[in-house]
């Protein structure tokens, strides 16, 4: 499945680009998996100093056998769901709107759209070390006070994208304020389009 | 005196692989369906599976030499003597 695939596609309607958080982000879900990894061999080195574990009957080596399958099988499916957590979460800019899609664990999903002519500013916030380093961090689009605002955590390039969203806004406007001059259907109307185009300072 | 077969064990431990298996396949069903039926997305199920895989067959080569239908007693309580 492509990216196309995850929303209708309006008629013109072109991406421009899509986000996803820094790679780097989930590099903290991998260090804690590879701790819960070694953390049997490291106990079991400062314990019994690498030695054969000694059980009383075949039972409790059963036991301990499989409580280890059963501890690496659970690590390994936590991991998977982090993976899967991290990859399912998509913003995707079109030349017509912001789509943002969050995978909430496992069984919950949302999906937001704004319309570009909607943003009414986009901030972008780079905070830390570590962000400012590997440049990723967030960019906030703002709507009017109605909405919610549409927040991107921790994409790479946020200033970049911040100018990408208000140059695809300011020409979504321009096209939507030709479009209404286009259909007016009086002088009064067409010199409306034409007076909201020059407020908008896109005359 | 208490004395358990160690094959009591394996039906906890596969209740909690049913579990596991409804975690792993929904994890894999959301890769497809949503977005990541391509390279990526691939890889990351194809590991899934692969060290599913391995994990298990570590548990089963380990358990290989157990009798699993001999009773094992659990507790035994000493005769009195007198």
């Amino acid at each position: 499945m492509s990216i196309f695939q995850l929303f209708t596609q309006h008629p013109g309607e072109k991406v421009e680009f899509s986000l996803r958080r820094h790679p780097i982000v989930f590099l903290a879900p991998a260090f804690v998996f590879l701790v819960l990894l070694v953390l049997p061999f490291v106990a079991r080195s400062v314990f019994l100093q690498g030695g054969p574990i000694a059980l009383a009957n075949p039972l409790e080596e059963a036991g301990l056998k499989l409580l280890v399958a059963v501890y690496y099988l659970g690590i390994w499916v936590f991991f998977f769901s982090e993976f899967t957590d991290y990859y399912l979460d998509i913003d995707i800019v079109t030349n017509d709107r912001v789509i943002d899609i969050v995978q909430k664990g496992l069984f919950g999903r949302s999906v937001a759209e704004l319309d570009l002519t909607r943003v009414q500013d986009v901030k972008s916030t780079i905070k830390g070390i570590i962000p400012t380093m590997l440049d990723y961090g967030t960019v906030v689009v703002e709507t009017a006070a109605s909405q919610e605002n549409f927040v991107f955590e921790q994409v790479p390039h946020p200033h970049q994208v911040r100018q990408r969203i208000l140059e695809m806004a300011a020409l979504d406007r321009r096209k939507e304020a030709r479009d209404i001059m286009a259909a007016a259907p009086t002088a009064g109307a067409a010199a409306a389009g034409e007076n909201e185009m020059k407020r908008q300072g896109l005359g | 005196m208490i004395a358990l077969p160690p094959y009591i064990l394996l039906i906890v431990f596969g209740l909690f692989l049913a579990g596991f298996l409804f975690f792993g396949i929904a994890n894999v069903v959301l890769l497809a369906r949503f977005g990541a039926r391509n390279a990526v997305g691939l890889l990351a199920s194809f590991a899934f599976v692969a060290g599913t895989a391995l994990i298990l067959f570590l548990a089963w080569q380990s358990l290989g030499g157990l009798d699993w239908m001999a009773p094992v007693p659990l507790l035994s309580i000493p005769a009195p003597t007198f």
